[in-house]
């Protein structure tokens, strides 16, 4: 009886530890779903399940900051909205969104016998977008340098003037005169400044920001904390951009877009 | 045997490393060469701009003769320095000199509105500061290249390589950022 009782037991602690933790996530949930709105009210950002006009499928493994995972993946808390910037000296007002990432990545260890054992993570990240006034023609993209680049045993993407940015950014770009044109000096120090361990692609007409935003502001739950900030990152990345490389892809010259 | 064994491996092993450096210090010395052919097309349609520019001030502004003077007779000097012959230093002085006298000539193209305004000038004024950038840009790429290839010919082991098959030393091409200077001064 003893032993029929403490099963009982433990599977009411179970049901109750379950439910607990279900209605924690639930009221999680509710809370950052009415922070979204909130947000999307004060700061006039449109709520969106296809953010700049591409799904979730449009967007898997299109970019460094959208991996594909292991086929499981997609978008939360996505949001559009307009972004005043200065670009070459012009004031513009670019279509940007921001939204939640995730991706399920599959894990493969062997052990000393030989066997292979798959785990499954769930990675998410916060990515921003910005379509810009002009078609940049060629595909760049900075992103973190791996362990073996950071190392200096492997060099085999574009290196620039500073040491420290070879050591912590991997540059690939077709056209390596355009590279160097949005690598300038000042363009090395800002992104090892503030950008450190986040991936920047520019391709077509669109500039890509993955990765873990400056900060959050405290008072809006989970992701939606990280909304702002994320703004204020792609709108201080485009002020980073040389003039140089703006003219070169002829920002001032319809003509040429 | 063993002895002999090891000391062919050894043999080998060395020739191997021989041939992949001296086969590295080449591509280095290609890849400088093809940078620099990047900033020689570059200056040279700088230089190919310039008549034209000049005739179109000209145009609207035909007393101001010493400056037109001046910007002609510094381009013809950037023209004089470019055979290979010439040391970089001074081609790079030369480059300077006819930067300082195009931004003295667009400096003067603010008095001149009509100028200005003429869509003629404003193509070639543009074309002028997208030319300086790719200059800038492709004098980035040689200067990369050249001090990737003055790393490995100073560090030991391939120093030894540099040395025994006379690999010189290259110099860095150092100029203003004209583009940067005069892109101020678009129209």
């Amino acid at each position: 009886v003893n032993g029929a009782f403490g099963s009982i037991a433990i599977f009411l602690l179970f049901v109750v530890v379950g439910v607990t933790v279900s209605l924690l996530i639930w009221r999680h949930h509710q809370r950052t779903r009415a922070d979204l709105d909130r947000l999307a009210q004060r700061d006039g950002l449109t709520i969106t399940e296809a953010p700049l006009g591409f799904t979730a499928d449009q967007l898997a493994g299109r970019f460094v900051a959208t991996p594909r995972g292991d086929a499981r993946y997609g978008l939360e808390f996505a949001v559009e909205s307009t972004l005043a910037v200065s670009l070459d000296g012009t004031d513009r007002d670019l279509v940007c969104a921001a939204f939640r990432w995730w991706s399920v990545e599959e894990q493969t260890t062997h052990d000393a016998d030989g066997e292979t054992a798959s785990s499954y993570v769930k990675v998410d990240s916060s990515v921003a977008i910005v379509r810009l006034p002009v078609d940049v023609r060629d595909r760049i993209v900075v992103r973190p340098e791996s362990l073996v680049g950071r190392m200096a045993l492997s060099r085999s993407d574009h290196q620039v003037e500073s040491d420290e940015f070879n050591r912590r950014f991997r540059v690939e770009g077709d056209d390596r005169r355009l590279v160097v044109q949005l690598l300038d000096a000042s363009a090395q120090h800002a992104l090892l400044e503030s950008f450190r361990g986040r991936s920047i692609e520019l391709t077509g007409d669109l500039l890509v920001l993955g990765g873990d935003p400056s900060g959050r502001e405290p008072g809006l739950a989970g992701f939606v904390g990280e909304l702002p900030v994320l703004r204020d990152d792609l709108r201080r990345l485009l002020g980073v951009i040389p003039p140089a490389f703006w003219r070169a892809v002829g920002l001032a010259d319809p003509g040429r877009t | 045997v063993e002895a002999l064994l090891g000391s062919l491996a050894a043999l080998v092993l060395l020739g191997g490393w021989l041939v992949v450096a001296y086969n590295r210090f080449v591509a280095q010395i290609a890849a400088i060469d093809a940078t620099w052919s990047g900033i020689d097309v570059e200056l040279q349609r700088r230089h190919d701009l310039i008549p034209n520019l000049v005739a179109t001030v000209e145009g609207y502004a035909r007393h101001e003769r010493h400056v037109l003077h001046a910007v002609t007779e510094a381009r013809a000097r950037a023209v004089a320095s470019r055979p290979e012959d010439v040391p970089l230093p001074e081609q790079a002085r030369a480059e300077d000199g006819l930067t300082d006298q195009l931004t003295r000539l667009l400096a003067l193209v603010e008095g001149f509105p009509d100028l200005r305004a003429d869509q003629g000038f404003r193509d070639l004024q543009r074309q002028l500061v997208e030319t300086e950038d790719r200059i800038a840009a492709s004098r980035r790429l040689y200067n990369l290249e050249v001090a990737a290839y003055e790393r490995r010919r100073r560090s030991v082991p391939s120093n030894l390589v540099a040395s025994w098959f006379a690999f010189d030393r290259r110099e860095m091409f150092e100029i203003r950022d004209a583009g940067a200077q005069h892109a101020a001064q678009l129209s």
